[in-house]
């Protein structure tokens, strides 16, 4: 009996016992992520292009461009951080020693679940309604609460354009910033991509031209 | 007659030398500390303990222990260094150990209510990571060999009482290793109270 009751606690308390962990604390900054290429000398490149847009990839539109009033943004401050660090932008129809390369990433995912409310009272019998089910078992309508969960990167990268030998060369990236997470209205969004990019610059200090 | 005061000195000595109990199965908190965790190093309260021993010697058994604790800790946002770059984030981390030994123990008798024990502890012990960070989640799992010295004691609540306290302490390693976590074994100091039922 000693044991029953032990083991039943056991089973309880094992099954219960991994723990949610709360996650509220979280920041929803993006998660900023900056890779680079060891082998590359930043101070061996001088001049850079900016792409004319920012590519975007959903998987609930067919659009190709950030609108613009996002992207021109997001352009100009990665401008501004490279010209702060020595480096001068040039026309994308000259040769560059970097090309900048820009892309949003947008996922959707919904998330339903389904359950049932309790017992309905009683049971039918003949002569006895249910609301407007009459003679028949109740119907349990479903319930179906929906989640949307948005996730967003922006992915920037500077290209090596200055040591390609020849057309069709495969391009170096000498560096690679990554930020992502929990997408949210369009100001938020932007706000986080550009706080985002000031970050990866300051956890960048190798890029430098001088 | 010379014989019947030796026999019943036989029987009283062989009384004496009958083992507290046949056997015992215990419930305990269980409390840890890890120690030497780049993970974690924030005290579990989460955890619970089963043990099961049964006696093979007067002052010896052998047994079974199960047990899990969870570890959460929160990180601030803060960049961290990593191979040809960095990473800025804030983070939870979460470890979620399974520990699974088979135990002996001896016990000193202190007067017929505390029975104060050492005991090892070898078997194996299962590890669940994980990291949230923003809207992401990395886990890993994985199983390690386990070694547990300890030391403690039962109090029996009345002599004749089938029913007592367990206080326990014990030092626990786990071989369990994630590079990605920066795990290289798993280290912690344990401290467990509960009721044993003795048979």
């Amino acid at each position: 009996m000693k044991k029953a009751f032990f083991f039943i606690l056991t089973v309880m308390l094992f099954t219960g016992c991994f723990k949610e962990v709360n996650t509220d604390q979280l920041s929803s900054d993006f998660v900023v992520l900056t890779n680079f290429d060891s082998a590359a000398n930043f101070k061996d490149y001088k001049t850079f292009v900016l792409p004319p847009y920012v590519g975007l990839i959903s998987n609930t539109s067919s659009d190709s461009i950030l609108d613009p009033q996002y992207g021109d943004t997001i352009l100009g401050l990665i401008k501004s951080n490279l010209q702060a660090r020595g480096y001068t932008e040039i026309p994308n129809d000259h040769q560059a020693d970097l090309g900048v390369s820009v892309i949003a990433l947008k996922e959707v995912t919904i998330y339903t679940t389904g359950w049932y409310p309790g017992s309905w009272w009683g049971y039918p019998g003949g002569g006895w309604c249910y609301w407007y089910y009459c003679g028949w078992y109740p119907w349990y309508p479903p319930y179906y609460p929906t989640y949307v969960a948005q996730t967003g990167s922006l992915i920037v990268e500077l290209v090596d354009l200055k040591n390609i030998t020849k057309p069709g060369d495969k391009l170096d990236v000498i560096w690679t910033n990554w930020n992502g997470g929990a997408l949210g209205s369009s100001n938020t969004n932007l706000q986080n991509a550009l706080n985002s990019i000031n970050q990866a610059f300051v956890q960048s200090p190798y890029i430098s031209a001088q | 007659m010379i014989t019947i005061p030796m026999v019943l000195g036989v029987n009283a000595q062989k009384n004496h030398d009958a083992a507290f109990t046949d056997e015992m199965i215990g419930f305990s908190w269980d409390v840890n500390i890890p120690i030497s965790n780049n993970f974690t190093n924030k005290t579990s309260l989460d955890g619970f303990q089963m043990d099961y021993r049964k006696m093979i010697k007067q002052d010896l058994s052998v047994g079974v222990e199960l047990n899990w604790s969870g570890y959460d800790q929160y990180y601030p946002r803060k960049t961290y260094q990593i191979p040809s770059g960095a990473i800025t984030t804030d983070f939870y981390s979460y470890l979620y150990t399974l520990p699974i030994a088979i135990t002996v123990h001896h016990y000193f008798h202190a007067g017929s209510r505390l029975f104060p024990y050492a005991g090892l502890g070898l078997g194996a012990t299962y590890a669940d990571m994980k990291l949230y960070y923003n809207t992401y989640v990395s886990s890993e799992y994985n199983w390690g060999f386990l070694v547990r010295p300890e030391l403690g004691a039962i109090f029996k609540f009345s002599e004749n009482s089938g029913w007592g306290l367990l206080l326990g302490a014990r030092f626990n390693y786990s071989t369990n290793k994630e590079s990605s976590f920066n795990i290289d074994g798993l280290k912690s100091v344990g401290f467990q109270l509960g009721i044993v039922a003795m048979k």
